[in-house]
């Protein structure tokens, strides 16, 4: 079991520059043949010791790939390993974000009282748009910065856009709650 | 190869198990022309467990001695049990220690886990018996929406029944891997499960030499036993119409209604109208009817509904479009419903696959992968995911995920937690796993203590937690303390299961169980002694014919043949004892023989040295 570069970045352990722009394939094919080499399904009647290794391994190698192949993931990744101090706060949100949020957030609540799957739709149909202009941009930002490290500025910015996607996405959630809402 | 790694599908109705032959392929194990299958059904005769066909007998006889559907309980507490659900069942349950469910079986009580190794027991003698060999390591298939506690639970039976689990391997997963190996393709398929008492729809990517999991969804409360519940519930409803006042609650009765809604079910899968009759012991009335299978089709509906949104859920997560899919593969016995197989075929909008028999392909992909496990192939990878997120409780009891749902396994998650008081050496954290908002909604799996954190000022400590989850999906936690680097100490608190020194006590209790497995072993093994001499005779014969008086040769073949009809029984000693006076008889034959051997030996070597 040979696998070098395990304490390296994501990037680094399917050999890739860590840019924004993955090539997708070339990071699957990879994986599949790290995956390959590593599962603990081939140790498992190996020494507990080798058996133990595969296992912490394909563990990390599952968490790089599960990052780097999600493109939410990869940008919330590449402000960690850029190390710059974000002080932003979870709920740090684009200028303006909540003021716009606010007025559509009412109206869903209101949708979901009444329980108007019809307009539900619509209004999930607009937060997806929106959902797709916000990771559109961010990711248009990312792709350019090609290799460079950039400041702290540009990292916040991103980072209140990642804020501002999961805050839709919560949002598309609560708007198919009442459709598919079954006791887990 | 190394040792061999069986495949056992453990079902809610039905189990069985699987290997693969060199010579083969995978095969479910079976005596010629008999089936694999061993109904998961129990009964308790004279202080000993009978498993399978016959317990399935005697349960009309004696309903609340009965067990059935076991599985369903598998990892739950009583409270989690739905009091409807409880009312159904024709045997009593109680709450034993941590809230884990008990099975009442005349004065005594059982966990799950217990119940649950008879039945593994059942099918490893039984592949024992027939393959000849002692087997100690098994692939053990589970629902893939099964959680960590259900999962350890199905491990503990493993362990209480004398096997190793080696793999806990979900049940659409195996199915692929049967079907896939079969047809070897790339593409996206969907495996739509519906057993007895739960279901799971996992979407899978081939491509090349690895089936990749890529969403899972499910419920683990959802299957073909809810199909004859609602039978039973028209057919109580019929018998009231026609007789006021009847009592139908009786546990007796639960049984006959239950195992008449069976048979309608299994009679409308194959003709369009079944008539039946039921009547009860000690009960005047008796009443009788027909079924169409337009009657059953609004009574399987709302079933067969929840199932499909399962699927569309599991479509969202992957990100896939139902037009995407290559292939869908239907699993389990209650696929077998036509209902089920139009509704699924109208949702997918394509023919699903049925080419290998829906009751016995998980076991045999469990086999497969039992194989690869063992060394045996490398020509295939499983890549499968953890069904439910798993995390841990936040302020305001929120469920803060650290790994969430369809994460391909094994998978860790690292995070840091500090102390709140001055020379705080402990911090407690509660784990959870489910996909809700607040903890309360989700299951919690234990509450982990780090002890022995190095004495400091408050929030100075940086302990780092590390939750790692197995290729089984099981979750184990380890922690560091990273300023002074030392590991700290965990203890686990398990909120469901059984600990280790319960487990402990339990196999030891099981004393003389362990008797009935020296027997059965013994009986293996005296088997194929028996077998190599009967052989050895044969082989010589023309030897004994020439050396031996004629009567000796009679009296040779005479015990030769009591030996053969001794090892088609069941006592070890007594197939022992007739080989022993087999034994004796041919010891001149032997004497005989050796020296024969000797003579040519020498002769050989006398050649081989000029």
């Amino acid at each position: 079991m040979q696998f070098n570069g395990l304490q390296a970045d994501y990037f680094s352990v399917f050999g890739l520059p860590p840019r924004y722009d993955v090539d997708l394939q070339a990071l699957e094919q990879n994986y599949n043949e790290l995956a390959t080499e590593l599962h603990p399904d081939f140790y498992a009647t190996a020494p507990a010791a080798e058996s133990r290794l595969s296992e912490g391994l394909s563990a990390r190698l599952n968490q790089a790939w599960q990052t780097l192949q999600d493109s939410t993931a990869r940008a919330q990744y590449l402000i960690e390993i850029w190390k710059v101090q974000t002080t932003t706060h979870e709920r740090d949100l684009p200028t303006g974000f909540l003021q716009e949020m606010f007025a559509s957030q009412e109206e869903l609540e209101e949708l979901l009282e009444a329980k108007d799957q019809q307009a539900l739709a619509t209004k999930h149909a607009d937060f997806l748009q929106r959902l797709n202009e916000l990771q559109h941009n961010y990711q248009q930002q990312l792709v350019e910065l090609k290799e460079n490290i950039p400041d702290t500025t540009f990292c916040k910015r991103i980072q209140q856009q990642l804020n501002a996607e999961r805050y839709l996405l919560r949002l598309l959630e609560r708007c198919s709650s009442t459709s598919s809402e079954t006791d887990l | 190869m190394t040792e061999r790694i069986i495949g056992i599908d453990l079902g809610t109705t039905n189990s069985l198990a699987a290997t693969v032959f060199d010579q083969a392929g995978p095969e479910v194990i079976a005596e010629p022309g008999q089936t694999p299958i061993i109904p998961s059904v129990l009964t308790m005769r004279e202080g000993k467990w009978l498993v399978g066909r016959e317990a399935l007998i005697r349960s009309l006889q004696n309903p609340t001695q009965t067990l059935h559907s076991i599985k369903r309980l598998m990892g739950r507490s009583l409270d989690e049990i739905p009091a409807e659900e409880q009312a159904q069942l024709p045997y009593q349950l109680r709450s034993g220690e941590r809230r884990q469910v008990l099975i009442c079986l005349d004065e005594q009580a059982f966990t799950p886990q217990e119940i649950s190794a008879e039945i593994l027991k059942a099918v490893k003698y039984q592949a024992e018996a027939i393959l000849g060999e002692i087997l100690q390591k098994a692939v053990i298939t589970v629902p893939a929406y099964f959680d960590d506690v259900q999962r350890q639970a199905t491990r503990d039976a493993a362990r209480l029944a004398g096997l190793e689990a080696v793999r806990i391997l979900n049940e659409p997963t195996a199915a692929a891997i049967a079907y896939g190996l079969d047809e070897r393709k790339d593409g996206k398929i969907a495996v739509y499960d519906l057993g007895g008492g739960t279901f799971d729809i996992s979407l899978l990517q081939l491509t090349g030499k690895i089936f990749k999991v890529v969403a899972t969804n499910g419920d683990t409360r959802l299957g073909g036993d809810d199909f004859d519940q609602a039978i039973v519930g028209e057919l109580t409803l019929r018998i009231q119409q026609e007789f006021e006042n009847t009592e139908l609650h009786s546990p007796l009765a639960r049984q006959v209604l239950r195992q008449t809604a069976e048979t309608i079910k299994i009679g409308l899968s194959q003709s369009n109208e079944i008539e039946y009759a039921i009547s009860i012991e000690d009960q005047s009335w008796s009443h009788q009817g027909s079924f169409t299978t337009a009657e059953l089709q609004p009574l399987l509906a709302p079933v067969i509904q929840r199932t499909l949104q399962r699927c569309q859920q599991a479509l969202d997560q992957a990100g896939w479009k139902v037009e995407e899919l290559d292939e869908v593969v239907l699993v389990g016995g209650s696929t077998v419903v036509p209902e089920v197989r139009q509704q699924v075929q109208q949702f997918f909008g394509r023919a699903p696959q049925v080419a290998i028999d829906p009751y016995k392909v998980v076991a045999l992909g469990a086999g497969i992968q039992g194989h690869l496990l063992a060394g045996g192939r490398r020509d295939f990878l499983l890549l499968d995911v953890i069904p439910l997120a798993l995390g841990i409780e936040t302020v305001g009891g929120t469920f803060s995920k650290l790994i969430t749902a369809n994460t391909t396994v094994p998978t860790e998650a690292k995070d840091l937690y500090t102390t709140h008081v001055d020379n705080q050496t402990a911090i407690e954290i509660n784990i959870y796993q489910g996909e809700r908002e607040l903890v309360r909604d989700c299951r919690c799996l234990g509450r982990f203590k780090l002890r022995g954190i190095p004495a400091m000022k408050a929030g100075l400590p940086l302990v780092e937690v590390t939750f790692r989850v197995d290729a089984n999906g099981i979750l184990s936690v380890s922690a560091l303390e990273k300023r002074s680097q030392t590991d700290a100490s965990i203890e686990v608190i398990p909120f469901h299961g059984l600990t280790q020194q319960e487990i402990n006590d339990l196999l030891e209790a099981s004393y003389d169980h362990a008797i009935e497995d020296f027997n059965a072993r013994q009986l293996i093994e005296f088997r194929q002694t028996a077998e190599r001499v009967l052989q050895g005779i044969e082989m010589h014969w023309t030897i004994a014919e020439k050396a031996l008086p004629p009567t000796d040769c009679a009296a040779i073949r005479q015990q030769m043949e009591v030996v053969r009809q001794r090892m088609e029984g069941q006592d070890p000693q007594v197939l022992k004892s007739e080989m022993d006076r087999l034994g004796n008889l041919t010891r001149s034959l032997a004497d005989t023989v050796m020296g024969q051997a000797v003579l040519s030996a020498l002769q050989e070597q006398e050649t081989t040295s000029v």
